[in-house]
């Protein structure tokens, strides 16, 4: 099988992830619930996880890094630690519904959609601007679009945020690993982010970086301050009730030393490359319309197209039948998709992980091209 | 033999607190605290020799590490110290 669906979750994990959650499973049992070797096990994982991730995206300390099950978990953590009934918010175009249905879940919330064209960093800035002017209680931005790939300029955003004196949460769900996630230079109030996308780790692992105060979503046992009914008022605590996902926590850990050891800036140069190569295929094709940007810096390793005559949705299943996983539809971001006017046809998206290789490209290419031609003939 | 319970709030103070101390060269030994201790149920301590106290207090606090409560044990018992 060649896996083009990176974007939603990596496949391929590192040899070294799989050993560590088979090693968690059983060796490890819950940190901070004994002193005994197995919690002990598990307090030293967890705590090199958080020490390391802080480390990796500029949080102040490992107390700073909170274990959520994902980054749609994370979100929910800092939108609702930041946003209260009558809050106005802005969020970027090309929001995620991990944005969006939270916001609008929440009464009396007014969210408002500072759109830019796809690519036009300058306009993203722009759109920013006009409505931070105009008076907002949080910013909401996703680094990098889990449609187009496109890499929103949160630094300049963030800046202005900080100017506004309005706290901003950057979802950097598709940038974790690849992008420079740095909330000490952004002065972000939080960034969000899944363990098992760029981050190579497990399913049901996400990270939440905290450096504003927290409201927790869930209440229960930390292993701490046991005799108080209320939730500690210090992190990570007041946000981890409940047992942790030990063996997720320890192959995130090793996930985290996989991007560590590659480094973020050779994932990225690699991914870029093999994107670029699935845009000048998809651009010699018949009929096919790529999302590209013209400035490389811009597109990290995503790509959407669509193909006139097909819904991307069938399209994604004749690849699938041959061997191809991409995905076709909103890919649950219709707020993206309305930005770049293609939320009645969606697109078919490939998304690529240090994994991929050039064969697969054009592999992909060469049965695109059979099905495109099939249709034509037929 | 006399020593120091430094109480951290929760167990990844504790373990910030000790990785701080041993790179520091202050060996100390991270424990469950003693229910008399912590005033609030499950917490942790690290146990400082006495003649590395201050220096250990010192380490913390210039990385903002700030202990729930000290407590000083030797043969004559345990007693809250007030830094």
């Amino acid at each position: 099988m060649i896996y083009f669906d990176s974007a939603a979750t990596t496949l391929q994990k590192p040899e070294s992830v799989r050993r560590a959650v088979l090693r968690a499973l059983t060796v490890m049992s819950s940190p901070g619930r004994g002193n005994h070797a197995a919690s002990r096990e598990a307090a030293e994982t967890a705590f090199s996880c958080r020490s390391l991730a802080a480390e990796m995206f500029g949080a102040e300390g490992p107390e700073n890094v909170v274990f959520t099950m994902n980054a749609t978990h994370a979100l929910n953590l800092a939108i609702k630690s930041l946003v209260r009934e009558g809050s106005r918010v802005v969020i970027s175009g090309y929001e995620h519904n991990a944005v969006t249905r939270p916001l609008y879940s929440m009464r009396g919330v007014e969210t408002i959609v500072a759109e830019s064209p796809l690519f036009d960093a300058d306009a993203a800035v722009r759109a920013f601007e006009t409505v931070l002017a105009q008076g907002v209680d949080v910013a909401v931005c996703t680094h990098v679009s889990n449609v187009f790939g496109y890499v929103l300029p949160v630094e300049r955003i963030a800046a202005r945020c900080r100017a506004y004196g309005v706290p901003l949460i950057v979802d950097a769900s598709q940038s974790a690993g690849v992008e420079a996630v740095d909330m000490a230079a952004w002065g972000a109030a939080f960034a969000a982010m899944p363990g098992h996308k760029g981050l190579y780790g497990p399913q049901g692992t996400g990270l939440l970086l905290c450096a504003h105060e927290t409201v927790p979503l869930i209440e229960g046992g930390t292993g701490s301050d046991s005799l108080l009914q209320q939730m500690p008022d210090y992190l990570p605590d007041r946000l981890e009730a409940g047992t942790h996902n030990m063996p997720g926590i320890a192959g995130l850990l090793a996930g985290l030393r996989f991007v560590e050891s590659r480094t973020q800036e050779h994932i990225l140069a690699y991914e870029r490359a093999l994107t670029e190569k699935v845009i000048e295929g998809l651009m010699q094709l018949h009929g096919v319309s790529a999302f590209a940007a013209r400035e490389r810096a811009l597109q990290a390793g995503v790509v959407s197209f669509t193909v006139q005559g097909f819904d991307a949705e069938e399209l994604a299943e004749l690849l699938g039948a041959r061997g191809i996983s991409v995905r076709g539809g909103l890919h649950c971001a219709p707020t993206a998709h309305r930005t770049a006017g293609t939320v009645d046809s969606g697109t078919v998206r490939v998304s690529m992980s240090v994994f991929n290789k050039a064969s697969e490209v054009e592999r992909f290419l060469c049965e695109l091209r059979r099905i495109i031609y099939r249709k034509s003939v037929f | 033999m006399a020593y120091y319970h430094i109480v951290a709030r929760s167990i990844t103070q504790a373990q910030q607190m000790t990785k701080l101390l041993e790179k520091k060269g202050i060996g100390v030994k991270l424990a469950r605290a003693k229910a008399s201790l912590t005033g609030k149920g499950c917490g942790y301590t690290l146990r400082v020799p006495e003649r590395r106290f201050v220096t250990a207090m010192q380490t913390l606090s210039q990385k903002g590490l700030r202990p729930q409560r000290v407590f000083f044990e030797d043969e004559t018992g345990l007693r809250e110290v007030i830094v």
